[in-house]
């Protein structure tokens, strides 16, 4: 029974936040602060000939405007490192989708910096553009980079398809879409650069502190120790704000200037120029015995990049990695592939790849159910992994895999559902099943350990030390519950410190349902280090080994002898005599073996589960379609902080209703038809059910700290397949694509063998 | 923009709109012309505003008749104990606008002057067969409103006039009203479609004796389905003759593709949505 | 009849939390920008800056506007209420202690928003069911939260203020 890991604690962030004195960046300002504007390509694919700004210079009040000459370092980002650092925070040569950034220009106020934008002349040559994947993959078809357009094939290759597809009773094949999607984060991008001395200092809403440091270093060719990234409040991330642009952009201006700079996305911006989540295409074929066993899945995987790598790759990669959802299949082909075009780039976005493979296996799970007259949740029962099975990467799965017991519970729980189905006028209803594996942390390409340092102070209490980025997912509040739990002391003394690059050591970014698994450990291996300086202490005033000590309610006892014990605090004041400073780091990456060339090895340590339940009502005059109840039963290992997990699953199931049903950014040649909210819907609070309901199973995950895992994208990545296997059940049509608008399911009750009226 | 003019009162607001008539626009409640001018899509050089003239700001009733003044926001009609008793579809059509926050700055005559042919609270008031009380400076004219829309965004009301109250006949024993939306979701959404029906009845006879059918966003302006109208009136009260009906609608609308929806989906639409908000209003009599 | 220049300035006077403020202002903004950037009460948030998502939302004269939308002017003479105006000094409203206890925070832009609309509901309709907590938070977008804890923590908050205390 642990003391703090695994309560309700209330989050350590919240009283700022519903008082309004949380600072998010756009809530700052500093004594002479300029405003900062971006001028942006209005075309899809142009080479730059000439850009002339001396009219916008003469306005007064503009300080300065820069163009890629005026780039000190390197004018290049990538968050994937090389070979797919490219692209430059100011178009060098050419542009490549609309959006790109041009120019950049500092001013006393927005509004004369707005002014100088459009003061600046631009003189492009348009060049032949390509928007359509498919297009894009030909081998004429014009080119963003370099000879090719496609930049990335990750093969996962384990067995024989055709062996196993000879062998198989019969075959299913599908081709199933997403669209492209955006955050959506209700706080538009912000941030403030300004330079003290040598050292260059941006306050902005990133989930990815560390890494921005290094990139903002490399574009002012500054070492990395003179940048310092300060985390302000971020108003929601779900990946987009890993993204640096901005940060580099306004350290740029800040170094010509040398004062304080800040930029803001207007939402039109965010929208267009920001990482989205890149739109996909999941071909597949699936073999299954007249059992119902998966003999040979073979999947291709088309990601339409936009116009530079950003995550892609490693978006590529996730995708092939669960490409055949949670199930065992002895042969799997799995090529999965990304492509340059004229859009808007794709970076990360909760799920990673995910929501489109999952779309995937998830339906034709349920079309193998039909085809069987089986229950769909048996199906996935009967192939779903357990303790010793071997993934498509041939990682075998070594403990605790909570899957079946995550279906097993839905079982009763749809069986409820069915029986009390209430159907009315037009209305039908239907209840649907969808599960998934997430694999906790990132993989190569992306880099993935955590580190932390702990301090206990003289009076007890402790600092925390680390870079691990709360987005609003809480994570600084489970930090710090394990560090409590690991000294065995009151939360209250605990104080977590993430938000500045100058005290915190080197985290991996906020992605991947990663930092309570990775830089929880970090925290938590911090802890006992810092414990175990103090544990040495004790073991001499006590006359003990150091070995017998435990640390638990603010004593440190012998577990041979109880008697023998000092409270944390003497133990601490004992230390200061010695002169001894009561200091620990930790660091921990996830235990991976990086993929071969056949896409062998253990892309992940850890693993979790989810079986989502969802029931619809379908209006079948009108193709709406209405979630009425939603469950959700997780498994993630120990659930550090139960309000939370239920936070992350309520919210994930909002974004996976919101991509089923309404979310798509639409674009014509280039040009955003979306760019307001109003325009890319996502759910209002009546467009989700108040039937919510998250049962969190009980799990242990030997890595983990105190057994946890992640919880993050196991939250929406199956949602839509849920949705869509309900909207089925009520009125027996497949979706092979999302969002599924009313419209959508309108057109399809028409086609369908029996007349609506009949229904 | 070179001025902000903010009268106190109707008579200093048509001398500012006689004065700066060509490049002034009107606002009440804001939330459709500052995003315009935010988007440039509108760059007008006087703004007035009207929030000031609270003289403007009632719903009445006279010899039943429905009076609605200009900066009656959709919640106050949404609330009004007087709309909800006599012409519930009204009530129904502004709570369906937006969401809260929206709902207590906009305003039915501003929704009006905006002229969107999607407009929920336009489509109830085209049904109840509004007019509109058109005034400038020294005159005051009465107009159906049915007969000012012009164009998707555009009146032909002269730059010198405004709208300053709405007014339609509170429905009787005999009649009935529904109104329906579709949405893409279920708050702050602009209607892919919507339809309003007012119908009255002889009870005795069984049949429907008046019949106005309005529909929106299926053609440049909101739409009255005349032809559908006529296959109800005379007619028995069955479901043939509301097949018959809403077919007709169908036939009569002449949507378009946008982002909300097809050209198609709206055609089949106007069918259900007419059919559902005739049984709608029929149910409203019993 | 006033007229003023959109190079000029224009003089008001209102009042925000219960202070009175007397001020210059430009004419073409909007109020959102007056609070956040010259009464630096930035508790109130930008999130669209075009009515499509709530985060800007505050009480004006007992109704729950969108800030972003309100010209300045408009707000002559207004009581205006802000998120900053719920706590009294250290102690919390109800409103605010039971999002923190039900967990309806998560990255916390939306908050000052949800919880001026739930307090305008409040205000005029003290007892509350789920389904008119919902429709008063319809113009309040979140996309961290699924709503569900916000709801939770609305009904406790009313639960508790009808009761005069915890």
């Amino acid at each position: 029974m642990m003391d703090v890991v695994g309560k309700r604690v209330k989050r350590l962030d919240m009283g700022q936040k519903v008082t309004g004195q949380a600072a998010f960046a756009d809530d700052l300002k500093f004594d002479g602060m300029l405003y900062a504007k971006v001028l942006r390509s209005p075309l899809p694919h142009a080479k730059i000939k000439r850009i002339n700004t001396r009219k916008a210079e003469n306005l007064a009040g503009v300080r300065v405007i820069l163009t890629a000459k005026d780039v000190p370092g390197e004018n290049k980002i990538g968050v994937l490192g090389d070979p797919f650092r490219d692209q430059p925070i100011l178009a060098d040569d050419k542009v490549r989708f609309i959006g790109d950034s041009v120019a950049l220009v500092a001013a006393d106020t927005e509004e004369i910096a707005e002014k100088a934008i459009k003061l600046i002349k631009v003189s492009y040559k348009e060049l032949p553009t390509v928007f359509d994947v498919e297009e894009s993959r030909k081998p004429n078809s014009p080119k963003l980079h370099g000879e090719s357009n496609q930049f990335y094939h990750r093969k996962i290759y384990k067995g024989d398809v055709n062996e196993g597809f000879a062998k198989s009773d019969f075959i299913l094949e599908g081709i199933y879409k997403t669209p492209m999607h955006e955050h959506a984060y209700i706080e538009p991008e912000s941030g403030i650069a300004k330079i003290d001395g040598d050292e260059m200092t941006v306050i902005t809403c990133t989930q990815s502190p560390s890494r921005a440091r290094e990139e903002i270093a490399r574009i002012l060719g500054f070492p990395f120790s003179k940048v310092r990234v300060i985390r302000a409040t971020v108003g929601g991330g779900f990946g987009g704000k890993i993204y640096n642009l901005l940060g580099c952009q306004a350290a740029l201006l800040a170094f010509k200037t040398r004062k304080p700079v800040k930029l803001t996305y207007s939402r039109a911006e965010s929208m267009l120029i920001t990482t989205k989540r890149q739109p996909a295409t999941c071909k597949c074929k699936w073999g299954f015995s007249n059992e119902g066993k998966i003999l040979a899945v073979e999947v291709e995987v088309v990601l339409n990049a936009g116009a530079y790598a950003d995550h892609s790759p490693a978006v590529a990669t996730r995708a092939a990695t669960q490409g055949t959802g949670p199930y065992e299949v002895p042969n799997v082909k799995i090529d999965s592939y990304a492509f340059y075009t004229n859009q808007p780039l794709g970076g990360a976005m909760r799920g990673f790849g995910v929501p489109t493979v999952c779309l995937a296996h998830e339906s034709i799970m349920d079309r193998a159910a039909e085809k069987l007259g089986v229950d769909p949740l048996e199906l996935r029962l009967k192939n779903a992994y357990n303790v010793g099975s071997k993934m498509a990467t041939g990682q075998v799965l070594t403990h605790d895999v909570a899957l079946k017991k995550t279906l097993e519970k839905a079982r009763g729980i749809v069986g409820e559902w069915r029986k009390n189905k209430r159907e009315f006028g037009p209305i039908k209803v239907g209840v649907g099943v969808s599960t998934v594996h997430y694999g906790i942390g990132s993989t190569a390409p992306v880099p993935n350990p955590s580190s932390a340092i702990v301090e206990v102070l003289y009076d007890g209490s402790v600092i925390v030390r680390s870079n691990c980025a709360d987005i609003g997912q809480g994570s600084d509040t489970l930090i710090a519950q394990i560090v409590a739990e690991e000294l065995g002391i009151g939360l209250d003394k605990v104080k977590v410190h993430t938000e500045d690059s100058a005290a915190g050591t080197w985290t991996r970014n906020t992605c991947a349902s990663g930092q309570t698994y990775v830089s929880g450990e970090a925290a938590r291996r911090a802890a006992a280090s810092a414990k175990s300086i103090l544990l040495a202490q004790a073991a001499k005033s006590l006359g003990v080994d150091e070995g017998d000590l435990v640390c638990e309610k603010g004593t440190i006892y012998s577990k041979k002898d109880q008697q023998k014990k000092i409270s944390f605090q003497n133990a601490v004041i004992d230390c200061k005599k010695a002169e001894t400073i009561i200091l620990g780091c930790g660091q921990f990456k996830a235990p991976t073996k990086g993929l071969d060339q056949n896409g062998q090895g253990s892309p992940y340590g850890a693993y979790s589960y989810v079986t989502q339940i969802a029931e619809v009502e379908v209006n079948t005059e009108t193709g709406e379609v209405k979630v009425t109840k939603f469950t959700s039963i997780p498994e993630v290992g120990t659930a550090i902080n139960p309000t939370q997990v239920e936070g992350q699953l309520e919210g994930g199931v909002s974004m996976g209703l919101g991509q089923a049903l309404m979310e798509e950014i639409v674009l014509k040649n280039g040009v955003m038809q979306t760019p307001t909210l109003a325009q890319y819907l996502i759910p209002t609070i009546l467009d989700m059910p108040d039937d919510l309901k998250t049962d969190i199973l009980a799990g242990y995950e030997p890595t983990g700290p105190f057994g946890a895992k992640g919880v993050g994208e196991v939250a929406n990545t199956p949602v839509p397949s849920a949705i869509l296997s309900a909207i089925h059940d009520a009125v027996g049509v497949r979706i092979d694509e999302i969002p599924v608008t009313s419209e959508k399911i309108y057109a399809l009750l028409q086609k369908r063998d029996s007349p609506v009226k009949n229904f | 923009m070179k001025k902000y003019i903010i009268p106190e009162n109707l008579s200093e607001a048509l001398e500012a709109l006689e004065k700066y008539s060509d490049g002034a626009k009107l606002i009440s409640g804001g939330t459709d012309l500052l995003i315009q001018i935010r988007d440039g899509k509108t760059k007008p050089k006087y703004l007035i505003d009207l929030a000031n003239l609270r003289e403007l700001n009632y719903i009445t009733t006279k010899d039943n008749s429905i009076k609605i003044g200009a900066l009656a926001t959709h919640n106050d009609v949404a609330t009004s104990g007087l709309i909800v008793e006599k012409a519930p579809l009204l009530v129904e059509a502004c709570s369906s606008i937006g969401a809260p926050q929206v709902r207590n700055m906009g305003t039915p005559v501003g929704n009006i002057m905006n002229a969107s042919p999607a407009a929920d609270s336009t489509i109830a008031l085209l049904a109840l067969d509004a007019e509109a009380k058109i005034v400038n400076k020294g005159n005051e004219r009465i107009q159906k409103i049915e007969s000012i829309f012009a164009g998707p965004g555009k009146t032909n009301l002269k730059p010198n006039e405004m709208v300053t109250e709405l007014q339609f006949k509170e429905l009787g024993a005999n009649q009935g009203g529904g109104f329906i939306k579709l949405g893409k979701r279920r708050s702050l959404a602009i209607s892919i479609i919507n339809a309003a029906v007012v119908i009255k009845v002889d009870k005795e006879k069984k049949i429907f004796t008046d019949a106005r059918i309005a529909i929106g966003a299926v053609a440049p302006t909101p739409l009255r389905v005349k032809g559908a109208e006529a296959m109800l009136v005379g007619h028995s009260i069955n479901d043939e003759t509301i097949e018959n009906a809403a077919s007709k609608a169908k036939k009569e609308v002449a949507p378009i593709d946008d982002i909300r929806g097809s050209a198609s989906y709206r055609s089949e639409m106007a069918y259900m949505l007419v059919r559902q908000a005739i049984k709608k209003a029929l149910e409203g009599i019993k | 009849m006033k007229e003023i220049s959109s190079t000029k300035k224009l003089k008001i006077k209102f009042q925000v939390n219960e202070k009175d403020y007397a001020i210059e202002v430009n004419p073409g903004l909007s109020l959102l920008d007056v609070l956040r950037n010259q009464l630096g009460l930035t508790g109130t948030k930008r999130g669209c800056n075009a009515g499509d998502c709530g985060a800007c939302t505050v009480i004006m004269d007992g109704k729950a506007v969108l800030s972003c939308l309100v010209p300045i002017s408009r707000a002559a003479g207004k009581k205006i209420e802000t998120v900053e105006g719920l706590a009294e000094g250290e102690k919390l409203h109800p409103l605010q202690e039971a999002f923190i206890e039900c967990g309806a925070v998560q990255c916390g832009f939306c908050t000052p928003g949800m919880l001026i609309s739930a307090k305008a509901l409040l205000d005029k309709n003290p007892s509350p069911n789920r389904e008119e907590v919902r429709e008063a938070l319809a113009g309040n977008l979140c996309r961290c939260t699924g709503y569900k804890k916000i709801v939770d923590a609305v009904m406790l908050a009313s639960q508790r203020m009808t009761r005069g205390g915890q």
